[in-house]
């Protein structure tokens, strides 16, 4: 069943002689419980190509459909909700609120919908993150590996039926590297999620159903590692 | 545990403390100094209505002789608030020298004619009656309110004593107040006075044209003329807002709404300037927001919801302090002034409130607007993108500058900083220029505005006056005695005034004033050369005064063997005098004078002033010359900024002081005698012995009289020192609220490159460096800053000058003190307020700043 599908999708930078082609003509599309990742160099167009999967940033040309729904027919207005709704997002630079301590952080995206937060799901994401002692810590007051898990749990809270990962472990030593990805990896399983994550490390492509190979803004290689979740024998495609 | 995205503004509030405080502080001061003027303004209205009340009467409209069918028009009105008729009786016959003059008046109309009850109230039985208390005396020995008296064998009860009058007391001709019932109403007039509660202007034009008959008076030349039967009382009616365009406090919102507006833009400039920082400050938090799919909507919000916390904080404060304000100066004017002064009194009036509440909140969200749209509008990949801070900024390249040659490395790189965002390099200039804007032309203005003003010179510390009657002088014996006593401190002679033909070089002249045709007389050609004619006057000074006059020195010196030597003579070059054709005032030089330059004086005649008793008016006799004198070559020795005592003489030529040994060589005359003794005691207090010893020193000289200046010169004295404090406080809060402005800006300016300096740090540069090309950043937005700004401030202040010209004439001054004052100012506070953050910087691990965030 597919959740995202892209659509010749381009993006391009600037003008006349400034002009960057960031993304060219991508197609792409990711059944849902999918683990994927995708490698690149730098530059290669990796990052751009996320931003656009989870609507941070408009295309020049081309869909992106999540769901069901064109996300980029959107106005910015709809396009916020639509993010906070059905997409979770983990960075590199953790980018937590510094004022917020660790239970809030993660209650963020429910508390901008004005819900009321579930708090025995809330709960159940801090205990399955290994944050409960350190629930009223602000982000200052932990370590990156402890940030990061903070916001996987910000990008849990809503729900969503997929979570886009930029380098999520580009800014941690090797053993929160691994806890981090098993972390992930654990929670999409457990709550059903598609992740997307874009990765230097071999490793962790490794460990992925699929590794989509892009180079100078084009998609080189698209492989199936073993069977996904749902058992899809397309080797090689 | 928040429970609402909204609550996130109160955390950034808190995690900001100190910014957050230096917004509210800003808001605070302006919306107290809007208060403050307001109340002053509404305090001297009060005054001014009260004043005009005592003076004239409360009654807005008044009908003499008026028709029986006008009377009950006007009793009955439901907007005539009081009403009464009253007429003047039969003057009575008290003494040989004491008249008593009746007024008989029936309904409320005592209360609105210009008495003022001291003791006791207004009659209001047919046999009750109040009188001024210089009268009672001349009634019976210790009469009381409540005694009964007798006057022209009638029997009445005193219910109150009137304030005494001089005008009465001089004409020996005592107000007596009565009631009646039969009043002739063809002998009376009506007076009405209209209800508070109906809008002023429409109810008296609706009285004023109940009638338009004309009654027969006699004017001043003893003629009979046709006149209205009714009379406005204009000026209340002007004081209380019922008046046209023309009338008094119209022309006071000019200079009030020009006050404002410079406040309404201080307070924009400070909030727009912390809410944009605040904003730009937190550009990462608000693109993680973003990206994590909080709406533009939504981040506007949290935005203006800290506008609107700031504002729930800072508006009630800033009227607290407001009203603070008022009672402190209310309370200053009263230590100072005393019961002589009143041209305030405190009201703390609900409209200016309002208004200021309501200017206050305007300019919050006016200024949080456009911070809150930049908030809304920033893009999610800002959140994700750690490099965009520094990538984004589009940095011009430049070379190594002046800055570089003078201050090394950390110069260059501070030259270069500085211009290298072009947002925060405008952010941060802006906030100077305002600051500075402010303060040169509130300054400026406030400059002109006193030197239109009367000026505190030595004059307004003399205590006693000396002076003949007479056309002869006074003894030297006498002087010598009075300036023995024991209660004496200073006597200055005063001399003659004497007047000259002055003639000055044609290059000499103002073309300013050349339009003013009482300055400039004809060319007249000496001695080969064109000379321009003046008429002007030379006052002699002794020792004392000229000692007294170096405190006034603009340049040159006063030596008085100078003086004597060198046909020296000093100027004051400050003139004040009216164009006849424009009928506006000039204060300012009358000619281009510099020391050392020369001027030919003809002696022309001689002028003697006397004082009157009461010490107010000043009869003048002038004795022109038989036969003018001969040309003499004078050199100016000294300039003077002010007078050193009130000028006596000429206003419209060149103001001459000099020595009694100079004016008899100038004069020609051998009699330059000492007309009146200017007198300064050691000690206020003994008012009463002083006086007596003056008094009993200059018996001897039976033409000379004593005048007591202490009342007079105490009042002039306080008024002055009443517009200083109200002047310089103003501008005090001024200045702070361009402070809080520049400090807020530079403050964040450094905070944000945190990072940026630690990698500096992190490549070498020592913390002396980074201090330096920090402070050098300082400095130059403040240079910067302070050139634009004195630029616009100065336009602004010949606006401003433009502007008061329409009342008076004067050169405009370029304001250069106020600029120096602004260049140090900004400057220092520049310095200062980098200070405290490179502290900060350099507390702060170096690793974890190079890693940090944001």
């Amino acid at each position: 069943m597919e959740i995202l599908k892209v659509q010749n999708l381009n993006k391009t930078y600037g003008k006349g002689d400034n002009r960057v082609e960031a993304l060219k003509d991508v197609n792409l599309t990711v059944n849902k419980g999918e683990f994927v990742v995708i490698v690149g160099a730098s530059g290669s167009g990796k990052s751009t190509l996320l931003h656009m999967l989870g609507g941070l940033d408009r295309p020049t040309s081309g869909k992106v459909i999540i769901d069901g729904e064109s996300i980029y027919d959107y106005k910015e207005e709809r396009l916020a909700i639509f993010r906070r709704r059905k997409i979770g997002f983990v960075f590199q630079f953790f980018n937590l609120i510094p004022v917020l301590d660790v239970e809030e952080n993660i209650a963020l995206p429910a508390l901008m919908d004005n819900d009321k937060v579930d708090k025995t799901y809330l709960n159940e994401i801090i205990e399955l993150l290994g944050l409960n002692e350190r629930k009223n810590h602000l982000p200052s007051e932990l370590s990156g590996g402890q940030q990061q898990r903070v916001s996987i749990g910000r990008a849990l809270l809503n729900k969503p039926s997929i979570i886009f990962a930029d380098e999520p472990t580009g800014n941690l030593d090797s053993k929160s590297s691994k806890e981090v990805i098993d972390l992930l990896k654990f929670t999409a399983k457990k709550y059903n999620q598609t992740l997307v994550l874009i990765t230097h490390d071999i490793r962790i492509a490794d460990s992925a159903d699929r590794v989509i190979s892009i180079e100078d803004g084009r998609i080189t290689s698209d492989k199936y590692i073993k069977f996904s979740m749902e058992g899809d024998s397309r080797y090689d495609k | 545990m928040i429970s609402s995205y909204k609550q996130l503004t109160g955390r950034y509030l808190k995690a900001n403390k100190k910014r957050s405080l230096l917004t509210i502080i800003g808001i605070v001061l302006s919306v107290a100094l809007i208060a403050t003027i307001g109340f002053f303004i509404v305090g001297m209205q009060q005054a001014q209505i009260e004043d005009i009340k005592n003076g004239y009467g409360s009654w807005h409209v008044s009908f003499s002789a008026p028709e029986e069918e006008i009377i009950s028009k006007v009793v009955n009105n439901p907007k005539v608030l009081k009403s009464g008729m009253y007429q003047q009786g039969e003057q009575i016959n008290i003494k040989k020298d004491l008249k008593l003059s009746p007024t008989i008046a029936s309904g409320k109309a005592l209360e609105l004619l210009p008495m003022k009850i001291k003791e006791g109230r207004f009659p209001k039985e047919k046999n009750e009656v109040a009188l001024e208390k210089w009268v009672l005396p001349y009634i019976g020995d210790n009469i009381k309110v409540g005694d009964n008296i007798k006057i022209q064998n009638r029997e009445y009860t005193l219910t109150g004593i009137l304030q005494d009058s001089v005008y009465t007391q001089s004409q020996k001709n005592g107000t007596m107040l009565l009631i009646s019932d039969n009043i002739d109403r063809r002998k009376a007039a009506l007076l009405a006075e209209v209800s508070p509660k109906t809008n002023l202007k429409n109810a008296v034009k609706e009285l004023t044209s109940l009638t338009d008959k004309k009654i027969t008076s006699i004017n001043d030349k003893g003629q009979k003329i046709q006149i209205p039967s009714v009379v406005k009382n204009s000026l209340l009616i002007d004081m209380q807002g019922g008046g046209d365009r023309n009338s008094g406090l119209a022309q006071l919102y000019i200079p009030v709404g020009i006050i404002i507006g410079i406040v309404v833009v201080a307070t924009i400039a400070v909030i727009y300037n912390a809410f944009q920082i605040s904003v730009v400050e937190r550009i990462k938090q608000f693109g993680l927001l973003r990206a994590i799919g909080t709406t533009p909507k939504q981040i506007r919000k949290i935005v203006l919801r800290e506008a609107t916390i700031l504002t729930i904080i800072g508006i009630p404060l800033g009227i607290l302090v407001g009203v603070a304000a008022i009672c402190t100066i209310q309370y200053v004017f009263q230590v100072i002034g005393g019961d002589s002064v009143e041209w305030f009194k405190l009201s703390i009036s609900p409209a200016v409130i309002i208004i200021s509440i309501i200017v206050g909140v305007v300019s919050v969200y006016v200024s949080a607007l456009i911070p809150a749209f930049l908030a809304g509008r920033i893009s999610p990949l800002v959140a994700i993108n750690s490099r965009t801070s520094i990538v984004k900024e589009k940095i011009k390249k430049k070379r190594f500058s002046i800055m570089g040659k003078i201050f090394k490395f950390e110069g260059a790189l501070a030259s270069k900083n500085i211009k290298r965002n072009r947002k925060r390099y405008r952010i941060t200039v802006f906030s100077i220029v305002i600051s500075v804007v402010l303060f040169i032309t509130f300054k400026s203005f406030m400059d002109m505005t006193l030197n239109i003003s009367d000026t505190l010179n030595e004059s307004k510390n003399i205590h006693f006056l000396v002076q003949t009657n007479s056309s002869t002088f006074i003894d030297n014996n006498i002087i010598k005695n009075i300036s023995t006593l024991n209660s004496i401190d200073k006597v200055y002679k005063v001399y003659k005034q004497y007047d000259f033909d002055q003639f000055i070089d044609k290059d000499k002249e103002i073309k300013a004033i050349k339009g003013i045709g009482s300055i400039y007389g004809r060319n007249t050609n000496i001695n080969g050369q064109e000379k321009v004619l003046m008429n002007g006057s030379i006052n002699v000074y002794d020792k004392a005064a000229l000692q007294a006059s170096k405190k006034y020195i603009q340049s040159g010196s006063i030596d008085i063997d100078k003086l004597n030597n060198e046909n020296g003579v000093v100027v004051i070059n400050k003139n004040q005098l009216l164009n006849d054709k424009t009928n506006k005032k000039y204060v300012g030089p009358i000619v281009g004078i510099k020391v050392g330059d020369e001027i030919e004086l003809q002696y022309s005649g001689e002028t003697s002033n006397t004082v009157t008793n009461n010490g107010q008016g000043i009869t003048t006799r002038i004795n022109p010359a038989q036969n003018k004198g001969k040309l003499n070559k004078v050199k100016v020795i000294a300039i003077l900024k002010e007078d050193p005592f009130d000028f006596q003489g000429l206003q419209n030529g060149i103001k001459i002081i000099t020595t009694e040994e100079m004016a008899k060589k100038l004069t020609g005359k051998n009699d330059i005698g000492v007309v009146a003794l200017n007198i300064v005691t050691k000690n206020v207090k003994n008012e009463g012995a002083s006086k007596a010893e003056i008094e009993k020193g200059i018996k001897s000289q039976p033409s000379l009289s004593l005048i007591n200046y202490l009342d007079g010169n105490r009042k002039t004295k306080s008024t002055i020192l009443m517009v200083k404090i109200l002047v310089y406080g103003f501008i005090v809060v001024v200045s702070l609220i361009g402070s809080v402005n520049i400090i807020n800006t530079l403050t964040t300016n450094i905070i944000l490159r945190k990072k940026e300096f630690a990698a500096l740090k992190a490549i070498g540069l020592t913390q002396k460096g980074l201090r330096k090309m920090i402070i050098l950043e300082g400095l130059l937005y403040a240079i910067v800053g302070t050139i634009y700004g004195s630029i616009i401030a100065c336009g602004l202040s010949y606006m401003i000058y433009s502007g008061m010209s329409g009342i008076r004439e004067m050169i405009w001054p370029v304001p250069w003190d106020a600029m120096i004052i602004a260049t140090i100012a900004s400057l220092v506070i520049s310095y200062l307020s980098v200070l405290s953050p490179l502290a900060r910087i350099n507390k702060e691990n170096l690793i974890e700043a190079v890693r940090e965030d944001y």
